[in-house]
């Protein structure tokens, strides 16, 4: 240490050398501990995206029109009937598994 | 061919998450890091490696977190005294002192027994004060390095410093004159 300006008993003492301690399979254990390594952010990102997009073309295009997305929504909230609520709920099911499956997928570690 | 440095070894992690570069930087740290850990935790060798393993863990996921200003060991060191205080929070564990008993006084050298005291009157002291001891003398570090270790001032280390070597130098009164003269 080269800090103090005079060394005493207690400073040699201090200052022995440490012995060496052998690795015998430590490092080859903290390697495998290590784990594995997400994904990149940056494809997570485009893997949201494009399963968000998805989403957006069966719920616009695929689905009968795009009204029908609004259409079940307001169905769903006007509640006329048990019986007529199971397709647009059933359609907004399907559009919010999608996205939550893109979000799921998206943090999954590979 | 010389060995890679550690900047070489990080630049490789940094660039592909290259384990076996890492791999070298455990290698290298893994005796004095296993050692400094060994002394804070008072000898108890299983807890002290399951630290050094901890530590360097972390320091492999947070490798981006390097910035290079220090060096690698003092990062590590940081990392792994962090780990030790979690640890005993978690745990509050008091580790007592080991005990000699007399027979083993009467039938071993004098330098093992002295190296029992050392580590005895070590084991007494406030974990700050022990590991600013162990890091200025074993680990050659500056009290710049230390405090950064410690995430304390500067003057505090050498607070820790003063206060611990009076606390050793009371404890081991008996071994003055017999250190002195060999």
């Amino acid at each position: 240490m080269g800090n103090l300006p005079h060394r005493d008993w207690l400073d040699e003492l201090l200052a022995q050398p440490e012995p060496e301690i052998e690795d015998s399979g430590f490092s080859s254990r903290v390697l495998k501990a290590i784990p594995k390594r997400r994904s990149p952010f940056r494809m997570r990102l485009w893997i949201l995206l494009i399963c968000t997009l998805v989403a957006c073309v069966i719920s616009f295009w695929i689905l009968p029109s795009g009204e029908y997305l609004w259409t079940s929504v307001s169905e769903v909230f006007v509640f006329e009937s048990w019986i007529g609520i199971g397709v647009p709920v059933t359609s907004l099911l399907v559009v919010v598994m999608i996205v939550f499956g893109a979000c799921a997928f998206a943090v999954y570690e590979s | 061919m010389s060995d890679p440095t550690d900047a070489e070894l990080i630049a490789q992690v940094l660039q592909d998450g290259n384990k076996d570069a890492f791999g070298g930087l455990v290698f290298r740290y893994q005796s004095p890091l296993r050692w400094l850990l060994r002394k804070l935790t008072c000898g108890d060798v299983a807890l002290a490696d399951d630290l050094a393993q901890d530590t360097f863990v972390r320091a492999f996921l947070h490798i981006k977190d390097f910035r290079g200003d220090a060096r690698f060991s003092t990062w590590l060191y940081r990392i792994a005294y962090n780990a030790f205080l979690g640890e005993k929070r978690k745990n509050r564990k008091h580790v007592a002192p080991r005990t000699v008993e007399n027979d083993f006084r009467e039938s071993n050298p004098p330098n093992t027994l002295l190296q029992m005291d050392l580590e005895k009157a070590l084991s007494s002291l406030h974990e700050a004060e022990r590991a600013a001891l162990l890091l200025a003398y074993s680990k050659d570090c500056s009290h710049q390095e230390i405090a950064r270790v410690l995430d304390c001032p500067v003057g505090t280390v050498k607070t820790h410093i003063l206060r611990g070597k009076e606390k050793l130098r009371s404890q081991l009164r008996g071994w003055e004159g017999k250190v002195e003269h060999g």
